[in-house]
C-alpha cells in the first residue's frame, strides 16, 4: 500500500514520501485542528506543528496505531500546546471560519484512487451512521462537526441551554462511535471494539 | 486528583475545544496514562476525520510546501519528543495575513527588533542560522541528526574548531526549552542501553525510548562514569526520554 511505503520513506529521511503524507493528510489534520483551536491562524499552526512533530517523531513511529491515529492525536496535542504557549482562549465565534476567498489556489492533493476510495467508504459509513442517530443527536453533531459552532452557538440555535447540548453532543457521539464500531472496519484500532462504549473501564 | 470518570466526562469538551488551555492540560496528561480515554478521543478524531464535509476544508495556501520548508530546517526525522512547548517557528510568518507580514518587514527593516512572536530571545541565533542552513544537504545542516561527531564540517560556530567532546550533547537546535532528548557516541553508551531495544535503527544511529525512570537511571549511570550532563533536564513520569545512540 502506498501509505505505508511513504511512511516507511520517510522514516529513513526521504522529504519527498513525507510531503506525500503531508498532502493526503493536510486536510483532515486541518479539520481537526480548526474544531479544536477554532481560529483559523491557530488551526493552521497547529496543524504545522502536528506535521513537523511527527516528522521529527518518525522514528519512534511504531505503527502500535494507525499513522492516521497517530497524526490525529500529534494534531491534537499541537492544539493543546498551542493554546497553552499563546495563553490564548476559546472565543465564542472564530471571526475567519467562513473566510472562503483565502485559499483559492490551493493546490489540491492528490490521493491515489485506492485511498480515495477508501476515503470515500468512510464518509459513507460516518453519513449512515447519523441516519441512525435520533434527530435530536444527529442535529447537535451536524452543528458541531460540520458547521464548527461552539457549544454556546449550538445552544442559541437550538434554543436549548449549554448543559443540554453538551449532554447531547457526548451521547450522539458515543451512539455514533457504537454504529461505527459494529458496522465493523471503521476503526483500523482492533482496541476500540473491545473499548467501544465508553471512554473508561 | 480527577478519577477516569471525572475524566471521561471532559473529552468531549477537550476534542471540541470547550475547555480552557489550563483545562486542556490534566487531561491530556490523563490521556497518557489511560488507553480507554485516549482510544475514546482518538475515535472522535477519526470520527471528525470522516466527516464529508472534511474535503472541504480549506488548507491554507501552499500549505504542503510551508511545511517542507520548515522540515528541511530541522533535517532528518530526529528524536525530538513531539509537542514540546517550543517556540513560534519562523516560518509561521508565511501564515500571517499579508497586512501583517508587511507589518513584519517593515519592523525588520527598521531596526534589530525581532518580528511578533514575543519573548524568546534565546531562539534568534537559530532563526538567523537557518536560512543558510537550508541550503545544506539536510544531514548536514541538522545538529541533531544521526552524524558522528568526527564529521562537524558545516556546524555552527560553537562547534568549529572546539575540541572533540566526549560528553553528551543536547540537540541544540530545538532550543532551550526543548525536550530532554540525550544524544551519546556509542562508546559514551556503552553497554548502558544494552537491556532496551531500539525502537528505530539507521546506517548512522540507534534511536531508544525510555521512560522517565529508565531514563532517570541513565542519567545516574552516565554521571556516575563522569559524564558531563549540564542542560539535560530530567523527564516528567508519564513521558518518554528520547535517547539516539550514534554508531
Ligand atoms: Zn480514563
Amino acid at each position: 500500500m502506498q501509505e505505508q511505503q511513504w511512511i516507511d520513506m520517510a522514516r529513513q529521511g526521504d522529504q519527498d514520501a513525507f510531503a506525500q503524507l503531508v498532502q493526503l493528510y493536510e486536510k483532515r489534520v486541518f479539520a481537526l485542528t480548526l474544531r479544536m483551536c477554532r481560529q483559523r491562524e491557530d488551526a493552521a499552526e497547529a496543524a504545522q506543528e502536528a506535521f513537523l512533530a511527527a516528522w521529527q517523531g518518525l522514528p519512534f513511529f511504531r505503527g502500535d496505531s494507525s499513522f492516521s491515529t497517530w497524526i490525529y492525536r500529534l494534531a491534537s496535542n499541537a492544539c493543546v500546546d498551542l493554546l497553552r504557549r499563546e495563553g490564548r482562549h476559546r472565543s465564542a465565534a472564530g471571526p475567519s471560519l467562513n473566510d472562503e476567498d483565502v485559499n483559492i489556489d490551493a493546490p489540491s492533493s492528490a490521493p491515489s484512487p485506492q485511498e480515495a476510495a477508501e476515503q470515500k467508504e468512510l464518509h459513507a459509513q460516518v453519513e449512515a451512521g447519523l441516519r441512525a442517530l435520533s434527530p435530536e443527536h444527529r442535529e447537535v453533531l451536524v452543528l458541531r462537526e460540520i458547521h464548527q459552532l461552539s457549544y454556546d452557538e449550538i445552544a442559541d440555535t437550538l434554543s436549548l441551554d449549554v448543559g443540554t447540548v453538551k449532554s447531547r453532543i457526548s451521547r450522539g457521539r458515543k451512539q455514533l462511535r457504537k454504529v461505527l464500531v459494529e458496522t465493523g472496519n471503521f476503526f483500523s484500532r482492533p482496541s476500540s471494539k473491545e473499548s467501544g462504549k465508553e471512554g473508561c473501564k | 486528583m480527577k478519577d477516569c470518570t471525572e475524566y471521561a466526562a471532559l473529552l468531549d469538551l477537550y476534542v471540541d475545544g470547550e475547555l480552557s488551555a489550563e483545562e486542556m492540560e490534566p487531561v491530556r496528561a490523563h490521556l497518557a496514562v489511560c488507553p480507554g480515554c485516549q482510544a475514546y478521543v482518538d475515535d472522535a478524531l477519526a470520527m471528525r476525520a470522516a466527516f464529508p464535509e472534511v474535503e472541504d476544508a480549506q488548507v491554507p495556501e501552499n500549505f504542503t510546501q510551508t511545511v517542507m520548508a520548515a522540515i528541511q530546517k530541522v533535517g532528518s526525522p530526529a528524536p525530538v519528543k513531539p509537542n514540546r512547548p517550543h517556540r513560534k517557528p519562523m516560518w509561521l510568518k508565511t501564515l500571517v495575513p499579508l497586512a501583517a507580514c508587511v507589518a513584519i518587514v517593515v519592523l525588520v527593516q527598521q531596526g534589530p527588533f525581532r518580528a511578533g512572536t514575543g519573548a524568546d530571545t534565546s531562539a534568534a541565533p537559530a532563526e538567523k542560522a537557518a536560512p543558510e542552513a537550508a541550503m545544506y544537504s539536510a544531514a548536514d545542516s541538522a545538529p541533531e541528526s544521526p552524524q558522528p561527531p568526527q564529521t562537524g564540517g558545516s556546524g555552527t560556530a560553537e562547534d568549529s574548531g572546539a575540541p572533540e567532546s566526549l560528553s553528551p550533547r543536547l540537540s541544540a537546535a530545538n532550543g532551550p526549552e526543548a525536550a530532554p532528548t540525550l544524544t551519546l557516541t556509542a562508546e559514551e553508551a556503552g553497554a548502558l542501553l544494552a537491556a532496551y531495544s531500539p525502537v528505530q535503527e539507521t546506517d548512522t544511529a540507534l534511536y531508544y525510548e525510555l521512560t522517565a525512570s529508565e531514563f532517570a537511571a541513565l542519567f545516574d549511570a552516565l554521571e556516575q562514569s563522569g559524564a558531563l550532563l549540564a542542560g539535560v533536564s530530567p523527564v516528567e513520569n508519564g513521558e518518554s526520554a528520547f535517547v539516539t545512540v550514534l554508531k
